[in-house]
């Protein structure tokens, strides 16, 4: 059977996708950013999803988007708590961040999406310094104070999606 | 004498070391280190138990629902449920965790271990039509490598026409894993980290819908194990035959059984389809006794506490400790060294009787003219792990029948107790084990010790090498820069370092051209 007939796309075009283990402090920084995000009242075109640490089950998850938004806490050699934005093609392989527990990381899950065919159009990282990455539940202080000025950069990035559609 | 140092293992999950020296050409001394802290047990203390089959999900992203199943069998016995789960609840656990053995062994061998077999470059001057192949040789033109290196050099033996196939086939396999993942979600809702395992059940109901569609999902994946799956592994056991006789470890095998077919409230008693018990290397299976189970950590980064069962476990970190150098425990059973897997596994059926899986082993074996003790290597852990898959995957569509909707999932409990709970589980690559003290409806302790811990554990205080450790030591190394032997026997147990343990020293890039201004 040819692979297109296995999966059925019914699903919002943008992706607002949330990664990190919850359990490393401030790695919990994109789950902080989606719970305020699923406070506002953002149009059906947009799907809020957390997916935790398991990046070669994303591909799944980020089939069939025309754009995806990541937030993640991203090791930049800067500050704590400054922010990023970058595109994936924008980095050199394993700069990214892949610090997550995984070798077949986000980006190399990317890249075996579009053998696939599974692989958004527009793919965006929001990212935040870490200070604190060990075991624990909560953000540090320098990290929690960047959350409201993150949602406004993934608000910017689904407004720029829509304008473009006009 | 060379000391060859692999670190990190590419292509396993999480940060692991290999150290082995080599004396005329033969492994003389291995070790094997995890190189990331792991204490998050910690985190449950104080908590609902309740919280365990959420929070140990996001130990890591490899098998989070396996852990999730293990948390969840842990409290039924805290609760006292343990021995009234509803047949509805019973089959969605096996069907939920059924589906990610498909996902896992699947993904286990075409992504991560068939490119120590398989030499993707043959795709490189690829001419032909197929629009896999094609997209691979444009990924190679465009220099996109990352998934298929580093890699080591020399030894690739497969035909040109063979690499081509298998290299269409783990594209093929991307596919199919994706499927087995949305089988796997049909029941346990959103994944990753699944929301309707529970203690006492599962919150999902089936229905005629996700019935059929799990079904329709199996059906397809069946057919690509048959067509693909096993036959891949049986072309590169032709040409690599020689990996029948070459990491075979500690030949002493535990299975804490998996596949409930009753809820008989003691899990050492409970009929699992497959069973529980210990497996010696002349194929007698004898019963578990968990009672039997300690962690030392002689050569590990944690406090000194001798053998200590998981009850009484603790997880207190000091990496000063002179002579320690791994961040993984040392399991033993009785103070005995066991591998766990679906080798494990698939011996302990074999010892027990089970006709399908001695007429699957059985047929293996004979068209390599190989004796049982054959399996007690790199190969034999590949096809057990192959044969698995089948046969679960057939078993799952008969369960999937056996549901009924409209019928209870969950049996409901006290939250007020003063009690104890023990959840042993297979997860894919092997025994999981969870144990939670519940003291005033709070969690007083916790520990799991996971499948990798058994496996890739260091040396004991009596100074037994753990079974990773065991498979190296004796292995001939043909050329020590390109050490392959070594790679493709570590490989072969399916390492998880992630929830072994956790990461520690990041590798951070500068990336200040693309800091956001804060406003």
């Amino acid at each position: 059977m040819e692979a297109a007939a296995l999966f059925a796309v019914d699903q919002p075009p943008l992706l607002v996708m949330a990664v990190g283990n919850i359990l490393r402090m401030d790695d919990g920084f994109g789950d902080a950013v989606l719970n305020r995000l699923v406070e506002l009242d953002l149009p059906d075109e947009v799907e809020l999803f957390d997916a935790g640490t398991s990046a070669i089950d994303l591909m799944e998850v980020f089939n069939g988007r025309e754009k995806l938004i990541v937030i993640d806490a991203v090791r930049g050699g800067q500050e704590p708590g400054t922010l990023y934005r970058f595109s994936p093609q924008e980095v050199e392989d394993g700069c990214l961040p892949m610090n997550s527990l995984h070798q077949v990381g986000l980006l190399e899950t990317l890249k075996l999406g579009e053998l696939v065919d599974c692989k958004p159009q527009e793919t965006v990282v929001i990212g935040c310094q870490p200070e604190v990455t060990g075991l624990g539940i909560g953000l540090s202080e320098t990290v929690k104070a960047q959350i409201e000025r993150a949602s406004e950069l993934v608000l910017q990035e689904i407004n720029n999606y829509f304008a473009s559609k006009i | 004498m060379a000391k060859i140092v692999i670190d990190p293992i590419s292509r396993v999950e999480g940060h692991m070391k290999i150290e082995a020296v080599v004396e005329n050409g033969v492994v003389k001394e291995a070790k094997s280190s995890g190189m990331m802290y792991r204490g998050l047990e910690n985190i449950l203390l104080g908590r609902d138990p309740r919280d365990a089959a959420r929070i140990v999900q996001r130990i890591c992203g490899v098998c989070p629902t396996s852990h999730g199943l293990a948390a969840a069998f842990a409290l039924d016995e805290a609760y006292g449920v343990n021995g009234s789960i509803t047949d509805n609840g019973r089959i969605l656990r096996n069907l939920i965790q059924g589906a990610n053995y498909v996902q896992s062994h699947i993904l286990h061998f075409y992504q991560l271990a068939a490119l120590d077999y398989v030499d993707v470059t043959a795709c490189a001057d690829y001419k032909g039509s197929d629009s896999d192949l094609k997209k691979v040789k444009d990924f190679i033109a465009r220099g996109h490598l990352g998934p298929f290196v580093p890699r080591y050099e020399g030894d690739y033996r497969l035909s040109k026409e063979e690499n081509l196939a298998a290299v269409g086939h783990y594209v093929k396999a991307l596919n199919m894993r994706r499927l087995a993942h949305d089988a796997v979600a049909v029941f346990g809702g959103k994944m990753p980290h699944n929301m309707s395992i529970v203690a006492g059940g599962v919150t999902a109901t089936p229905t005629i819908d996700k019935i059929a569609g799990f079904i329709w999902r199996m059906e397809q994946l069946i057919d690509f194990i048959n067509s693909y799956y096993l036959p891949d592994v049986l072309m590169v056991a032709n040409r690599y035959s020689d990996y029948f006789g070459i990491g075979a470890g500690c030949k002493q095998f535990m299975s804490f059984g998996c596949f409930d077919l009753d809820t008989n409230p003691d899990l050492t008693k409970r009929q699992r389809w497959l069973p529980q018990g210990i497996v010696s290397s002349d194929l007698k299976l004898t019963r578990l006794d968990p009672s039997k189970i300690t962690e030392e950590v002689a050569n590990s980064w944690f406090k000194e506490t001798g053998p200590v069962h998981p009850y009484d476990g603790s997880t207190d970190a000091d990496r000063e400790k002179a002579g320690a150098y791994s961040w993984i425990k040392s399991p033993r059973y009785g103070g005995e060294v066991l591998e766990v897997g679906p080798l494990a596994r698939m011996l302990a059926s074999y010892a027990s009787g089970d006709k399908a899986v001695q007429g699957q082993v059985n047929a293996v074996l004979g068209k390599f003219n190989a004796s049982p003790s054959a399996l007690f290597s790199v190969l034999g852990r590949h096809a057990s792990r192959a044969i698995e898959t089948k046969l679960v995957a057939e078993k799952l569509k008969d369960w999937a029948l056996e549901l009924q909707p409209g019928q209870p999932t969950f049996t409901d409990f006290n939250l007020d107790v003063n009690s104890r709970g023990m959840g042993l589980h297979e997860a894919p690559r092997g025994a999981l084990g969870h144990w939670i003290v519940v003291e005033g409806g709070k969690t007083k302790n916790y520990q799991a010790v996971v499948p990798t811990t058994w496996n890739a554990g260091p040396m004991d205080a009596k100074g037994q090498p753990g079974p990773i450790e065991q498979s190296l030591i004796g292995t001939k190394v043909k050329d020590e820069r390109n050490p392959f032997e070594l790679v493709r026997i570590v490989r072969s147990y399916d390492p998880c370092l992630s929830c072994a343990v956790h990461v520690v020293t990041p590798k951070g890039e500068n990336l200040g051209r693309f800091i956001v201004g804060a406003e």
